[in-house]
């Protein structure tokens, strides 16, 4: 469930633009949808080599090199069977807690 | 009078300030160079070790635990920003818990029933003796190689009694137990990651104990370096003493003893080889030269 989730926002936040690992963390931790980062590298390495995502290195002024990822075109699939399954879901929850209301 | 209680006054208000020197090692961490407080050099390694072993065996090992790597890099130069220039035990603090315990490290959808199966752990904490402890080398504690502690966890005794009785045996069988305690020394290996230190005192594997473990371990070396007293120096002495002379010394017994060997066997060999041969030459087995 989780995974699916955040492969899901990882996906979206891509949909932007390319970001790098800790642009991504940022942006899921903003909206508490991450509580420690751990969880987040197994899966972006996962999302890889799975060919929904790439990467390229780029220099930083002030740190170490930062790995930018975009998202692949296989990605996008990806990305739009994740958001109908997710709106699904959403809906699904929705309507069943609609019924038991009342 | 002024500026000594200015002095005083820093003293009182920030007593960490005023630590005035600190062994650091140079470490690479994502292609930059980082001086790391030796506290927090141990915390480091240790936490990456862990890492590295939660993560065996798992999909791109390798990619994660450099990405980790990367992250640490920058996180530290974050919190170092401009003005410092060592990594201190705090920053190693704070890093580890932002990036999350080893053990979060797995599965997000297996986290959930980790937390479970760990809370069912808990309540059935009652057959925690029954449970099973591994042998380890505790260098946490030890004298010598800490083969004793180790022995001492793996029972669940106190380490003093195995000391002690390490000490009587000796005085019976002398050489022996040396002999003994070098073969032991050898065979079991050092607890050298978190996960090994709470599998040694037969503690279930989870986050919470870790994460003891590991407070436990920066509070050990946080109060070696805020209060050294005689005996903690000591201690602190006696340990690096044994950790950088020690093994090289065993090292090069062992080393001897086994070239001895190598030659006793040549000339095993040699011995057998001669007598074929003068069993060819003259056409019959003489053993006669040998008595």
């Amino acid at each position: 469930m989780r995974k699916g989730v955040l492969e899901l926002c990882i996906l979206r936040i891509l949909s932007k633009g390319e970001a790098y690992t800790s642009d991504i963390v940022a942006a899921l931790q903003a909206v508490d949808l991450l509580v420690v980062e751990g969880t987040i590298y197994p899966l972006l390495t996962r999302m890889k080599n799975a060919g929904t995502l790439g990467y390229r290195w780029a220099e930083s002024p002030t740190g170490p090199p930062r790995k930018y990822y975009v998202m692949t075109p296989q990605g996008e699939s990806v990305l739009q069977e994740l958001e109908t399954a997710w709106n699904q879901f959403v809906d699904s929850v929705n309507s069943l807690s609609q019924t038991h209301q009342d | 009078m002024e500026p000594v209680r200015g002095f005083r006054e820093l003293l009182v208000s920030n007593p960490s300030r005023l630590i005035t020197m600190v062994e650091t090692r140079n470490i690479s961490l994502g292609g930059l160079l980082f001086h790391v407080e030796l506290p927090a050099y141990n915390v480091l390694n240790g936490y990456l070790a862990d890492l590295k072993r939660v993560l065996r065996g798992a999909d791109g090992q390798e990619d994660i635990v450099q990405e980790v790597e990367y992250r640490l890099a920058e996180l530290f130069s974050e919190f170092m920003g401009t003005s410092r220039t060592v990594v201190t035990l705090k920053d190693v603090e704070r890093a580890c818990r932002q990036l999350g315990e080893p053990t979060e490290f797995g599965d997000p959808d297996g986290d959930d029933m980790g937390q479970s199966a760990h809370r069912d752990s808990h309540n059935t904490s009652a057959d925690d003796s029954s449970r099973q402890r591994r042998m380890f080398r505790d260098p946490d504690d030890r004298v010598i190689g800490g083969v004793a502690t180790g022995i001492a966890h793996r029972f669940g005794l106190d380490p003093v009694v195995v000391r002690a009785l390490a000490v009587v045996l000796f005085f019976i069988s002398g050489p022996v137990l040396i002999v003994l305690y070098g073969v032991l020394w050898c065979i079991i290996p050092k607890a050298r990651s978190v996960s090994d230190r709470v599998a040694m005192k037969g503690e279930p594997v989870t986050v919470d104990a870790i994460k003891e473990t590991i407070e436990d371990q920066l509070h050990r070396a946080k109060e070696e370096f805020e209060n050294p007293t005689a005996t903690r120096r000591f201690r602190a002495w006696w340990s690096r003493f044994i950790a950088q002379h020690l093994p090289r010394f065993i090292k090069a017994c062992m080393r001897t003893l086994g070239w001895m060997l190598i030659l006793i066997c040549v000339l095993i060999l040699l011995a057998i080889g001669g007598l074929i041969l003068s069993a060819i030459i003259t056409g019959q087995w003489n053993f006669k030269f040998m008595f």
